[in-house]
Protein backbone atom coordinates (compact mmCIF):
# COMPACT_ATOMS: atom_id res chain seq x y z
CA UNK A 1 0.00 0.00 0.00
CA UNK A 2 1.70 3.06 -1.44
CA UNK A 3 1.42 5.82 1.14
CA UNK A 4 -1.14 8.87 0.27
CA UNK A 5 1.39 11.54 -1.67
CA UNK A 6 0.60 14.52 0.71
CA UNK A 7 1.81 12.02 3.81
CA UNK A 8 4.69 10.57 2.32
CA UNK A 9 8.19 11.57 3.56
CA UNK A 10 10.10 12.73 0.68
CA UNK A 11 13.81 12.12 0.91
CA UNK A 12 16.11 14.63 -0.66
CA UNK A 13 19.46 13.76 -1.73
CA UNK A 14 22.42 15.15 0.76
CA UNK A 15 23.29 18.05 -2.04
CA UNK A 16 19.69 19.19 -1.76
CA UNK A 17 19.34 19.22 1.78
CA UNK A 18 22.44 20.96 2.47
CA UNK A 19 21.56 23.66 -0.65
CA UNK A 20 18.11 24.39 0.95
CA UNK A 21 19.79 24.71 4.68
CA UNK A 22 22.44 27.21 3.12
CA UNK A 23 19.08 29.09 1.49
CA UNK A 24 17.40 29.00 4.66
CA UNK A 25 20.56 30.11 6.65
CA UNK A 26 21.14 33.05 4.08
CA UNK A 27 17.55 34.23 4.73
CA UNK A 28 17.65 34.14 8.39
CA UNK A 29 20.77 36.31 7.97
CA UNK A 30 19.20 38.89 6.04
CA UNK A 31 15.76 38.74 8.23
CA UNK A 32 17.96 38.88 11.21
CA UNK A 33 20.12 42.25 9.19
CA UNK A 34 16.20 43.64 8.20
CA UNK A 35 15.08 43.21 12.17
CA UNK A 36 18.57 45.46 12.85
CA UNK A 37 17.73 47.62 10.40
CA UNK A 38 14.39 48.50 11.13
CA UNK A 39 14.85 48.61 15.05
CA UNK A 40 17.75 51.13 14.19
CA UNK A 41 14.88 53.39 12.09
CA UNK A 42 12.46 52.90 14.72
CA UNK A 43 15.16 54.10 17.66
CA UNK A 44 15.25 57.17 14.91
CA UNK A 45 12.00 57.25 14.49
CA UNK A 46 11.29 57.23 18.18
CA UNK A 47 13.80 59.79 19.12
CA UNK A 48 12.46 62.31 16.42
CA UNK A 49 8.98 62.26 17.66
CA UNK A 50 9.20 62.19 21.29
CA UNK A 51 12.44 64.09 22.39
CA UNK A 52 10.86 65.83 25.45
CA UNK A 53 10.43 62.58 27.52
CA UNK A 54 14.04 62.07 28.52
CA UNK A 55 15.80 65.19 27.84
CA UNK A 56 17.28 67.23 30.76
CA UNK A 57 15.32 70.01 32.23
CA UNK A 58 17.13 73.28 31.18
CA UNK A 59 14.92 76.05 32.63
CA UNK A 60 12.40 74.74 34.46
CA UNK A 61 14.28 71.42 36.70
CA UNK A 62 16.60 73.01 39.09
CA UNK A 63 18.93 71.12 41.93
CA UNK A 64 17.48 68.17 43.64
CA UNK A 65 17.03 65.15 41.36
CA UNK A 66 16.46 67.13 38.91
CA UNK A 67 18.43 68.05 35.82
CA UNK A 68 22.24 67.92 36.83
CA UNK A 69 22.98 71.16 34.39
CA UNK A 70 19.71 72.75 34.46
CA UNK A 71 19.27 76.50 34.89
CA UNK A 72 17.87 77.59 38.12
CA UNK A 73 15.34 79.75 37.85
CA UNK A 74 15.15 81.96 41.17
CA UNK A 75 12.41 83.08 43.50
CA UNK A 76 10.73 86.20 41.85
CA UNK A 77 11.73 84.78 38.15
CA UNK A 78 14.65 86.57 37.50
CA UNK A 79 17.02 84.85 35.37
CA UNK A 80 20.32 84.42 34.79
CA UNK A 81 21.56 82.17 38.01
CA UNK A 82 22.48 79.13 36.87
CA UNK A 83 23.22 76.92 39.70
CA UNK A 84 24.92 73.39 38.98
CA UNK A 85 23.60 70.77 41.00
CA UNK A 86 26.11 68.50 43.34
CA UNK A 87 23.07 65.90 43.02
CA UNK A 88 24.24 63.06 40.62
CA UNK A 89 21.02 61.35 40.57
CA UNK A 90 18.10 60.99 38.03
CA UNK A 91 19.67 63.50 35.25
CA UNK A 92 16.02 62.83 33.18
CA UNK A 93 14.05 65.15 34.36
CA UNK A 94 11.21 66.19 32.52
CA UNK A 95 9.01 69.00 32.70
CA UNK A 96 5.78 66.66 33.14
CA UNK A 97 7.41 64.59 36.04
CA UNK A 98 10.16 66.34 37.87
CA UNK A 99 9.17 66.86 41.47
CA UNK A 100 11.22 70.27 41.58
CA UNK A 101 9.74 71.54 38.46
CA UNK A 102 9.36 75.54 39.20
CA UNK A 103 6.13 77.62 38.13
CA UNK A 104 7.39 80.94 37.42
CA UNK A 105 7.35 83.47 41.07
CA UNK A 106 7.81 80.00 43.34
CA UNK A 107 10.61 79.29 45.30
CA UNK A 108 12.39 75.97 44.68
CA UNK A 109 14.01 73.63 47.23
CA UNK A 110 16.15 71.40 46.03
CA UNK A 111 14.78 67.53 47.18
CA UNK A 112 18.38 66.00 48.00
CA UNK A 113 21.34 67.29 48.98
CA UNK A 114 22.42 70.18 50.93
CA UNK A 115 19.99 73.28 50.80
CA UNK A 116 20.61 74.88 47.05
CA UNK A 117 17.87 78.12 47.20
CA UNK A 118 18.92 80.25 44.14
CA UNK A 119 18.38 83.75 44.81
CA UNK A 120 19.46 84.85 41.41
CA UNK A 121 22.39 86.08 43.30
CA UNK A 122 25.37 84.28 42.23
CA UNK B 1 25.59 65.76 48.52
CA UNK B 2 26.40 63.95 45.63
CA UNK B 3 24.44 60.22 45.01
CA UNK B 4 26.28 57.55 43.59
CA UNK B 5 24.84 56.97 40.12
CA UNK B 6 23.99 53.09 40.08
CA UNK B 7 26.42 51.17 37.97
CA UNK B 8 23.46 49.70 35.10
CA UNK B 9 21.64 52.89 35.39
CA UNK B 10 21.80 54.19 31.91
CA UNK B 11 20.32 57.95 31.67
CA UNK B 12 20.72 58.47 28.29
CA UNK B 13 16.77 58.09 26.26
CA UNK B 14 18.44 55.31 23.54
CA UNK B 15 17.79 52.58 26.28
CA UNK B 16 13.99 53.49 26.04
CA UNK B 17 14.04 53.86 22.64
CA UNK B 18 15.80 50.55 21.89
CA UNK B 19 13.26 48.81 24.10
CA UNK B 20 10.43 50.43 22.06
CA UNK B 21 11.66 49.71 19.30
CA UNK B 22 13.11 45.76 20.02
CA UNK B 23 9.32 45.23 20.95
CA UNK B 24 7.86 46.22 18.26
CA UNK B 25 10.16 43.85 15.90
CA UNK B 26 9.73 40.77 18.70
CA UNK B 27 6.34 41.10 17.41
CA UNK B 28 6.74 40.96 14.08
CA UNK B 29 9.70 38.09 14.25
CA UNK B 30 6.96 36.34 17.11
CA UNK B 31 4.18 36.25 14.40
CA UNK B 32 6.35 35.23 11.72
CA UNK B 33 7.78 32.36 13.72
CA UNK B 34 3.95 31.79 14.56
CA UNK B 35 2.83 32.09 11.35
CA UNK B 36 5.65 29.86 9.97
CA UNK B 37 5.12 27.07 12.52
CA UNK B 38 1.13 26.64 11.39
CA UNK B 39 2.89 26.29 7.77
CA UNK B 40 5.05 23.45 8.73
CA UNK B 41 1.94 21.88 10.87
CA UNK B 42 -0.30 21.90 8.17
CA UNK B 43 2.30 21.48 5.51
CA UNK B 44 1.43 24.21 3.28
CA UNK B 45 3.16 26.54 1.63
CA UNK B 46 5.17 27.40 -1.48
CA UNK B 47 4.92 24.00 -3.37
CA UNK B 48 9.03 24.87 -4.46
CA UNK B 49 10.23 24.58 -0.96
CA UNK B 50 10.71 21.76 1.26
CA UNK B 51 8.98 21.55 4.32
CA UNK B 52 12.00 20.63 6.14
CA UNK B 53 13.22 24.22 4.72
CA UNK B 54 9.80 25.77 6.19
CA UNK B 55 10.37 23.95 9.91
CA UNK B 56 14.15 24.91 9.46
CA UNK B 57 13.42 28.29 8.79
CA UNK B 58 10.78 28.55 11.82
CA UNK B 59 13.24 27.36 14.12
CA UNK B 60 15.89 30.21 13.30
CA UNK B 61 13.45 32.87 13.32
CA UNK B 62 11.64 31.89 16.45
CA UNK B 63 15.41 31.94 18.11
CA UNK B 64 16.27 35.51 16.38
CA UNK B 65 12.39 36.41 18.00
CA UNK B 66 14.25 34.91 21.11
CA UNK B 67 17.41 37.11 20.63
CA UNK B 68 15.45 40.53 20.01
CA UNK B 69 12.89 39.60 23.32
CA UNK B 70 16.17 39.42 25.58
CA UNK B 71 17.14 42.52 23.96
CA UNK B 72 14.00 44.56 24.54
CA UNK B 73 13.86 42.78 28.23
CA UNK B 74 16.75 44.02 29.12
CA UNK B 75 16.68 47.46 27.85
CA UNK B 76 13.16 48.07 29.48
CA UNK B 77 14.98 47.13 33.00
CA UNK B 78 18.29 48.92 32.29
CA UNK B 79 16.38 52.18 31.34
CA UNK B 80 15.70 54.21 34.40
CA UNK B 81 12.86 56.03 33.11
CA UNK B 82 10.16 53.25 33.98
CA UNK B 83 10.72 51.34 37.29
CA UNK B 84 10.79 47.52 35.59
CA UNK B 85 12.89 45.01 37.26
CA UNK B 86 14.66 42.08 36.32
CA UNK B 87 12.13 40.46 38.56
CA UNK B 88 9.16 41.73 36.86
CA UNK B 89 10.35 40.67 33.63
CA UNK B 90 9.88 37.19 34.67
CA UNK B 91 7.56 37.18 37.65
CA UNK B 92 4.08 38.14 36.67
CA UNK B 93 2.67 41.37 38.25
CA UNK B 94 4.99 42.48 40.33
CA UNK B 95 6.07 45.89 38.59
CA UNK B 96 5.49 49.05 39.87
CA UNK B 97 5.03 50.24 37.07
CA UNK B 98 1.90 48.97 34.84
CA UNK B 99 1.64 46.14 36.73
CA UNK B 100 -0.68 44.39 35.04
CA UNK B 101 0.54 45.00 31.86
CA UNK B 102 4.14 44.23 32.48
CA UNK B 103 2.89 41.21 34.29
CA UNK B 104 0.80 40.29 31.12
CA UNK B 105 4.27 40.33 29.01
CA UNK B 106 6.26 38.37 31.90
CA UNK B 107 3.48 35.80 31.49
CA UNK B 108 3.84 36.13 27.70
CA UNK B 109 7.85 35.75 27.97
CA UNK B 110 7.60 32.91 30.23
CA UNK B 111 5.48 30.78 28.04
CA UNK B 112 7.88 31.19 25.25
CA UNK B 113 10.80 30.32 27.35
CA UNK B 114 9.18 27.07 28.22
CA UNK B 115 8.30 26.55 24.17
CA UNK B 116 12.16 27.60 23.76
CA UNK B 117 13.71 25.29 26.14
CA UNK B 118 11.47 22.22 25.45
CA UNK B 119 11.83 22.34 21.73
CA UNK B 120 16.07 22.55 22.95
CA UNK B 121 15.58 19.76 24.95
CA UNK B 122 13.46 17.87 22.82
CA UNK B 123 15.16 14.80 21.84
CA UNK B 124 15.61 14.46 26.08
CA UNK B 125 11.61 14.81 26.60
CA UNK B 126 8.53 12.58 25.93
CA UNK B 127 7.13 13.85 22.85
CA UNK B 128 3.69 14.46 24.38
CA UNK B 129 5.42 17.04 26.77
CA UNK B 130 7.01 18.55 24.28
CA UNK B 131 4.19 18.85 21.91
CA UNK B 132 1.88 20.17 25.03
CA UNK B 133 4.40 22.91 25.53
CA UNK B 134 4.47 23.93 22.62
CA UNK B 135 0.99 24.94 22.17
CA UNK B 136 1.85 27.65 24.49
CA UNK B 137 2.07 29.25 21.71
CA UNK B 138 -0.82 29.59 20.96
CA UNK B 139 -1.58 31.73 24.55
CA UNK B 140 1.57 33.47 24.02
CA UNK B 141 0.69 35.25 21.53
CA UNK B 142 -2.62 36.99 22.33
CA UNK B 143 -1.22 37.71 25.81
CA UNK B 144 1.45 39.51 23.85
CA UNK B 145 -0.48 41.03 21.96
CA UNK B 146 -2.13 42.29 25.04
CA UNK B 147 1.24 43.53 26.56
CA UNK B 148 2.04 45.35 23.22
CA UNK B 149 -1.74 47.05 23.44
CA UNK B 150 -1.52 48.25 27.02
CA UNK B 151 1.77 49.60 27.69
CA UNK B 152 2.63 49.87 23.99
CA UNK B 153 3.76 53.63 23.91
CA UNK B 154 4.02 53.82 19.94
CA UNK B 155 0.76 52.40 20.02
CA UNK B 156 -1.03 56.31 19.79
CA UNK B 157 0.76 55.90 16.20
CA UNK B 158 -1.06 55.31 13.38
CA UNK B 159 1.67 52.79 11.51
CA UNK B 160 1.92 50.85 15.22
CA UNK B 161 -1.53 50.25 14.93
CA UNK B 162 -1.13 49.38 11.27
CA UNK B 163 1.68 46.70 12.74
CA UNK B 164 -0.27 44.92 15.63
CA UNK B 165 -3.35 45.12 13.25
CA UNK B 166 -1.47 43.25 10.88
CA UNK B 167 0.02 40.14 13.14
CA UNK B 168 -3.00 39.77 14.68
CA UNK B 169 -4.89 39.23 11.58
CA UNK B 170 -1.72 37.34 10.00
CA UNK B 171 -2.13 35.21 12.97
CA UNK B 172 -5.73 34.29 13.04
CA UNK B 173 -5.87 33.85 9.61
CA UNK B 174 -3.05 30.97 9.53
CA UNK B 175 -4.93 29.62 13.08
CA UNK B 176 -8.34 29.54 10.91
CA UNK B 177 -6.50 27.73 8.25
CA UNK B 178 -4.96 25.45 10.91
CA UNK B 179 -8.39 24.76 12.10
CA UNK B 180 -10.00 24.45 8.34
CA UNK B 181 -7.16 22.56 7.57
CA UNK B 182 -7.54 20.23 9.98
CA UNK B 183 -10.85 18.39 10.09
CA UNK B 184 -10.17 18.33 6.12
CA UNK B 185 -7.28 16.69 6.44
CA UNK B 186 -7.48 14.24 8.68
CA UNK B 187 -5.38 16.10 11.18
CA UNK B 188 -1.94 17.93 11.08
CA UNK B 189 -0.51 14.87 11.10
CA UNK B 190 -1.55 13.66 7.70
CA UNK B 191 -2.46 15.00 4.65
CA UNK B 192 -1.74 18.67 2.99
CA UNK B 193 -5.22 20.33 2.64
CA UNK B 194 -5.76 19.71 -1.41
CA UNK B 195 -6.83 23.06 -3.83
CA UNK B 196 -7.67 20.80 -6.32
CA UNK B 197 -10.41 18.30 -4.94
CA UNK B 198 -11.57 15.77 -1.71
CA UNK B 199 -8.83 14.52 -0.55
CA UNK B 200 -8.13 10.86 -1.48
CA UNK B 201 -8.41 8.30 0.84
CA UNK B 202 -5.60 6.84 2.41
CA UNK B 203 -5.84 3.52 1.40
CA UNK B 204 -5.33 2.31 -2.32
CA UNK B 205 -8.92 0.51 -3.36
CA UNK B 206 -9.29 -2.79 -4.21
CA UNK B 207 -6.90 -4.33 -6.93
CA UNK B 208 -8.93 -4.18 -10.49
CA UNK B 209 -8.00 -6.75 -12.74
CA UNK B 210 -5.55 -5.61 -14.89
CA UNK B 211 -5.74 -6.19 -18.65
CA UNK B 212 -2.19 -4.84 -19.02
CA UNK B 213 0.01 -6.90 -17.47
CA UNK B 214 0.88 -8.14 -14.42
CA UNK B 215 -0.55 -6.26 -11.40
CA UNK B 216 2.39 -4.58 -9.69
CA UNK B 217 3.48 -5.35 -6.07
CA UNK B 218 2.31 -2.66 -3.90
CA UNK B 219 4.97 -0.72 -2.57
CA UNK B 220 5.92 -0.86 0.99
CA UNK B 221 5.24 1.98 3.48
CA UNK B 222 8.46 3.85 4.80
CA UNK B 223 8.80 3.02 8.55
CA UNK B 224 9.00 5.93 10.35
CA UNK B 225 12.38 6.10 12.93
CA UNK B 226 11.02 5.47 15.88
CA UNK B 227 12.58 8.61 17.65
CA UNK B 228 10.94 11.12 15.70
CA UNK B 229 8.44 12.98 17.63
CA UNK B 230 4.56 12.95 16.55
CA UNK B 231 4.18 16.16 14.83
CA UNK B 232 3.40 19.48 17.48
CA UNK B 233 1.99 22.48 16.06
CA UNK B 234 5.16 24.21 14.58
CA UNK B 235 6.75 20.57 13.55
CA UNK B 236 6.98 18.32 10.55
CA UNK B 237 7.22 14.40 10.37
Amino acid sequence: MAPHPSTAVRRFHPHVRDLWTANVRRATSWVAIASVGLTAALVGLAAKETPARHTTGTGTSVGGTGGSTGTAIPAGGSSGATAPSTSAGATRSTTATSPSASTSGSIVQPSTGSPQVSTGLS
Amino acid sequence: MSTPVPALAVTSPLMWYSSRATGTVTLLLLTATVVLGILTATRTGPAAVPRFAVSDLHRRISLLAMCFLAVHILTAVLDTFVPVGLAAAVVPFTSHYSPFFIGVGAIAFDLLLAVVGTSLLRDHLPANAWRGVHWLVYASFPVAIVHTVGVGTDLKFGWMQVVTGACLAAVLVAVGWRLWASPHAGGATTARPSTRGPARPPTRAPAQPSTRGPARPPTPVRPVPSHRHPVGPGEVR
